[in-house]
C-alpha cells in the first residue's frame, strides 16, 4: 500500500520535463496564452473548455500563494480542518520525507 | 489591482506543472477523489516550491533539515489550500469527508514526482537550473498592467 500511491510518479515527471521543454523551446510572449493552448494540446479539451480550465486553474495558483503567506493555515481554517485530518496528513508527510530523503 | 498582484506572483513554473498534473488526471495518473479543477493549479505550485528546494538542497544552499520543513510547509499549505477551495464548490458533508481522507495519498504522489524530475530530469541530465527560463513570467505580467 505505501508504494501504490509512487507508482505514477516517473510517469508524471515525464509530463512535466516534455512540457517545461515545450515552454523553453517556445520561449512565448505570453505564457497565459501558451497555457490555454497547452491544456489544449495536452489534456484534449476544445477552446471553450481550456479558457474555463486555464481560470480554474490559476485560480488555484494563486489561492496557494496566498494560503502561504499565514503562519499557520491549519489553525485559521480549524472549522473545516479537523485533528485527524492533521494527524492523517502529518503521518503522510512522514513517509513522504522519509522516501524523499532515500532518494537525495 | 489585487487580481494583478496575485497574477504577478504566478511563476512559469506553475504553469507548466498545473498543465502536467491536469494531464495527469486526465490520463488517470492521479487518483480521481473528486477534486474541483482549481486543486491541479494547487498542486502545481506546491511542485513548484518542491522543484524549487530540492534544487537548492542539490546546490547545498539549504540543509537537510530545511527541506524537510519546506516539504511539510508546502503539504499542509496545499491541503488547506484544496480543501477550503473543495468547501466552496462541494455541499455535501460525506463527500468533502472522502475528499479530505483521499487528499494525502494525492498530496505524495505529487510531491515525490516533483522531486523526482529534479533529481532525475535536472540533477542527473546535469541541465541548466531553472532560475533563469522559469521566473519571466513576473515580467510579463507587470509589462502587461503597465
Amino acid at each position: 500500500m505505501g508504494e501504490n500511491r509512487f507508482v505514477f510518479s516517473s510517469a508524471i515527471s515525464d509530463f512535466i520535463e516534455e512540457i517545461k521543454k515545450e515552454f523553453e523551446e517556445t520561449q512565448p510572449e505570453d505564457p497565459i496564452q501558451w497555457f490555454k493552448d497547452a491544456l489544449k494540446r495536452h489534456c484534449m479539451i476544445n477552446e471553450e473548455e481550456a479558457e474555463k480550465v486555464a481560470g480554474e486553474l490559476l485560480e488555484g495558483i494563486c489561492y496557494y500563494r496566498k494560503i502561504k503567506e499565514l503562519a499557520n493555515p491549519l489553525e485559521e481554517f480549524k472549522d473545516k480542518i479537523t485533528e485527524e485530518d492533521i494527524k492523517a496528513l502529518k503521518d503522510e508527510t512522514e513517509l513522504l520525507k522519509a522516501r524523499i530523503s532515500e532518494e537525495v | 489591482m489585487e487580481k494583478e498582484r496575485e497574477l504577478e506572483e504566478i511563476r512559469e513554473s506553475d504553469l507548466v506543472n498545473s498543465v502536467a498534473y491536469y494531464k495527469a488526471k486526465k490520463a488517470g495518473l492521479i487518483q480521481d477523489i473528486g477534486l474541483p479543477d482549481t486543486a491541479f493549479g494547487t498542486l502545481g505550485a506546491m511542485a513548484s516550491d518542491i522543484q524549487e528546494n530540492m534544487i537548492n538542497y542539490a546546490r547545498g544552499e539549504i540543509t537537510k533539515n530545511d527541506l524537510e520543513e519546506n516539504i511539510d510547509r508546502t503539504v499542509v499549505t496545499g491541503f488547506t489550500a484544496i480543501v477550503v477551495k473543495a468547501y466552496e464548490v462541494v455541499v455535501e458533508k460525506p463527500v468533502l469527508s472522502s475528499i479530505k481522507s483521499k487528499l494525502p495519498p494525492v498530496l505524495s504522489n505529487v510531491v515525490d514526482s516533483a522531486a523526482k524530475f529534479v533529481k532525475e530530469k535536472i540533477i542527473q541530465k546535469g541541465a541548466e537550473l531553472i532560475e533563469k527560463a522559469w521566473n519571466g513570467v513576473k515580467s510579463f505580467f507587470k509589462k502587461l498592467f503597465a
